[in-house]
């Protein structure tokens, strides 16, 4: 077997060395115990004798060629044998050791490009330290100084931070499982850090955002945390729920003219009105119309509201929040729709305060954009009723003895009947649907 | 150590059960073991007539013999020298060395020829010897008799260490490392001595690498060793008071660890603070944080933290000496910070 000549390590800490020259050349000769090659390292010349007898072969280090230690720089070949042909190219062409400027550690330079900024001792370690190119540090004067580094170094903090979102290892794996962005969770942990519970609690938003489109598999028997609103709304609707005599009336009402409302009003207005803000203005004025409708249950005696004080539910991250139009049979429908903006935003940023949530006398609530068609609302108490409203869809229904395609809107009444009765609460709501199929009504 | 519960209540506790100290259930151990086998002996100081300055090896040289209880001169490489040749011709040396600090004078023998003997011989030689010695301050033995050295050996490879915090595991240790054949070093803490817990009086051995979870819990893992354990429950027991359900795990042995043990818990609980009373620099539990960091780290959901002993010499003075070492005060602290409840 071919006998490799390696690059010998004559010092402990001796990494490479020198082959100075070889005594026989390729294709002669050589005894085992013969010279073979002389070698230099930092300390010595030394002269390397054969390990084997043969022929010099595959050379692949000429004399003046700095080797590494181990590296083998030629074979000796018995009688037969050839040069191993895998090990020859996978030698690559000994390299010359680099030149010894490129090893020294490099000091700091003044900025490329501008050869008149000079760098102070200070500011060089300093940006050293932190790792930044100096090149990419404006001097106030002709030399960059302490000063100019720091004040590099804040901007670039600055402008760093928003984007880094602090979590822990688990809640970072928590969230990649359930889909859900870190920076869209509040964290509880060191300086804000995203913790696992954190992630557990989150909520998906559930009127700003759409819907994941997979439901993350929830663990068996795993208890999904409740905010204190959530709470709330869940003991609230449990006691109305169960202490609460509920009925309901149902009544579609062709929604076209107040569709054409919609239209010419929100020309003339620079505020957005919506379908909504037109059911509140109906509906305060079929209340005032109806008083019995607008009054409240408490401790055991109807309790009538000197005004109408409508509530409307608003779908929040954490459950439902019923912010309050206060005097609603008073205001326009510009002032409607103004308030009722406001009363939205603030109940989706947490906002709200408590008079915007207290003296509610009666509810709308419309799932309409959610493509809902009917639904039975929970009565709020101690209000006497709830409305619901589902969507605006075209249907064919009979006009005059004949069909025709018409934007129907289905209404549900909610009643407490410890407060109003079926036929108070029918004539209430024939009143509204009136309203809404000839809105000129209001004004009678 | 803060006044350590005596007793701990164990798996294998059972009604009728009888109870040891830990010193008992090590001189069991060793008399034990010497009846069933001729070829061990004991060597050290002060070991026959005095069984020790901790009156752990009391009455064995009355049955064996000062041929094999055998009192040495002040002597530590010598003794570990002699221990480490006699296994090497086939005794079965257990070498007693009075304090863990002293360990430092047989060091090359433990560290260069013990641990290396088996390896270098191709496997013709063994060491199958014991090497006995203790750990653990607040002894008021000021500081050149106080450290807990035990991360010094644990750092070799070729060598066994053991650090037991029960009377059980004591026993079952020390019988373990006897029918090893290789060099295995028990640490054995010194304030323990007398800590009282059942120990069956039947043969047993607990195997070394073999961690035990001494109490359950959901919120956090408290990683203790020797002392330690008794802090760490000391603490758990506090921390369950107000709502924080620790889990103790005691890996019994630092080399070898077990590892999966230790992650396997880190991962149930999502924090660990790692206990142990050796120096915290470099010591043994940041090679066991290390390994729960890396073994469970996308379930971690805080920093493991660790608590040794603080980086000073031992002081001699007892309001100094008791604030060197982890105490439950100060596992329970920690233990709140990381559950977020401070």
């Amino acid at each position: 077997m071919a006998k490799e000549v390696i690059m010998p390590a004559l010092g402990m800490a001796q990494e490479t060395g020198e082959l100075l020259r070889w005594f026989v050349e390729e294709g002669a000769t050589v005894k085992a115990g013969e010279p073979l090659m002389e070698v230099a390292t930092d300390k010595v010349d030394e002269t390397i004798v054969a390990t084997a007898s043969g022929v010099l072969a595959g050379v692949l280090a000429k004399a003046g060629d700095d080797v590494p230690v181990g590296q083998v720089i030629a074979y000796i070949l018995a009688e037969g044998e050839s040069v191993p042909a895998a090990k020859v190219s996978k030698k690559a062409p000994v390299e010359s050791a680099p030149p010894p400027q490129e090893k020294a550690a490099p000091s700091p330079q003044p900025p490329s490009g501008s050869g008149a900024v000079t760098v102070s001792p200070v500011a060089a370690r300093m940006a050293a330290e932190h790792g930044v190119d100096l090149a990419a540090i404006p001097a106030k004067g002709g030399r960059i100084q302490k000063e100019d580094v720091a004040a590099y170094l804040e901007s670039q903090q600055s402008a760093a931070a928003p984007g880094k979102v602090l979590a822990s290892p688990k809640a970072r794996r928590l969230a990649e499982e359930k889909g859900v962005e870190l920076s869209t969770i509040n964290g509880s942990g060191p300086d804000g850090a995203v913790l696992a519970a954190d992630v557990e609690a989150w909520q998906p938003a559930a009127v700003v955002q759409p819907l994941p489109t997979t439901v993350a598999a929830q663990a068996a028997g795993a208890e999904i945390p409740m905010s204190r609103g959530w709470q709330v709304m869940a003991q609230r609707l449990t006691e109305s729920w169960t202490s609460v005599p509920h009925f309901y009336l149902v009544r579609e009402v062709d929604a076209g003219a107040l569709q054409v409302w919609r239209t010419q009003a929100l020309a003339r207005s620079d505020v957005k009105i919506t379908v909504s803000d037109l059911l509140v203005k109906v509906t305060a004025v079929a209340l005032s119309r109806h008083p019995r409708v607008n009054a409240s249950w408490i401790n055991g005696k109807i309790v009538g509201n000197p005004s109408v004080n409508l509530g409307l539910a608003v779908a929040v991250d954490d459950g439902l929040l019923v912010p309050v139009l206060h005097n609603a049979e008073g205001l326009g429908l510009r002032e409607i729709a103004a308030q009722r903006i406001g009363l939205v935003e603030r109940a989706q940023s947490g906002k709200l305060a408590m008079t915007d949530l207290s003296g509610g006398t009666f509810t709308i609530s419309n799932l309409g954009m959610f493509g809902v068609d009917a639904f039975n609302a929970i009565v709020n108490p101690p209000q006497a009723a709830i409305l619901a409203v589902g969507k605006i869809a075209d249907r064919v229904v009979a006009v005059d003895g004949q069909p025709a395609v018409r934007p129907m809107l289905t209404l549900t009444l909610s009643c407490d009947h410890r407060v109003v009765d079926g036929a108070r609460a029918a004539r209430f709501l024939d009143e509204l649907a009136g309203l809404i199929e000839d809105p000129l009504r209001a004004l009678e | 150590m803060s006044s350590p519960n005596p007793t701990i209540s164990h798996s294998v506790a059972a009604p009728g059960v009888r109870q040891l100290t830990f010193g008992q259930a090590i001189n069991e151990a060793i008399a034990e073991e010497m009846r069933r086998d001729p070829l061990i002996f004991v060597v050290g100081e002060d070991v026959a007539e005095a069984g020790t300055p901790f009156k752990v090896l009391l009455g064995l040289v009355d049955e064996f013999g000062p041929e094999r209880i055998i009192d040495s001169p002040i002597s530590e490489a010598g003794i570990a020298g002699i221990g480490v040749g006699a296994a090497m011709t086939g005794m079965r040396p257990i070498v007693d060395i009075m304090f863990g600090d002293f360990t430092t004078l047989v060091m090359d023998q433990m560290v260069n020829q013990a641990a290396k003997i088996h390896y270098m011989s191709g496997g013709k030689l063994k060491v199958p010897m014991v090497l006995r010695t203790t750990m653990g301050a607040s002894r008021r033995s000021a500081a050149q008799h106080s450290q807990s050295l035990h991360a010094w050996l644990s750092h070799v490879p070729g060598l066994k260490v053991a650090i037991p915090a029960t009377p059980y595991d004591a026993k079952g240790l020390m019988k373990a490392a006897i029918r090893d054949e290789n060099p295995v070093v028990i640490y054995e803490d010194k304030l323990s001595y007398p800590i009282k817990g059942p120990v069956p009086e039947e043969d047993y051995i607990i195997p070394l690498g073999v961690a035990e979870v001494k109490r359950t819990g959901e919120d956090i893992t408290l990683v203790a060793t020797s002392s330690m354990v008794y802090v760490a429950l000391s603490a758990a027991e506090k921390l369950a008071e107000i709502g924080i359900s620790a889990e103790v795990v005691d890996p019994r042995t630092t080399a070898p660890l077990d590892a999966e043990t230790l992650i396997a818990s880190a991962k149930k609980t999502s924090r660990v603070i790692v206990i142990d009373e050796g120096y915290q620099e470099y010591g043994v539990t940041g090679e066991m944080a290390s390994v729960i960091a890396d073994g469970a780290f996308y379930w971690l959901d805080a920093p493991v933290k660790r608590m040794g002993a603080m980086h000073v010499p031992i002081p001699f003075s007892p309001a100094l000496e008791d604030r060197t070492i982890p105490t439950a005060e100060q596992v329970v602290e920690m233990a709140k910070m990381l559950c977020g409840r401070n």
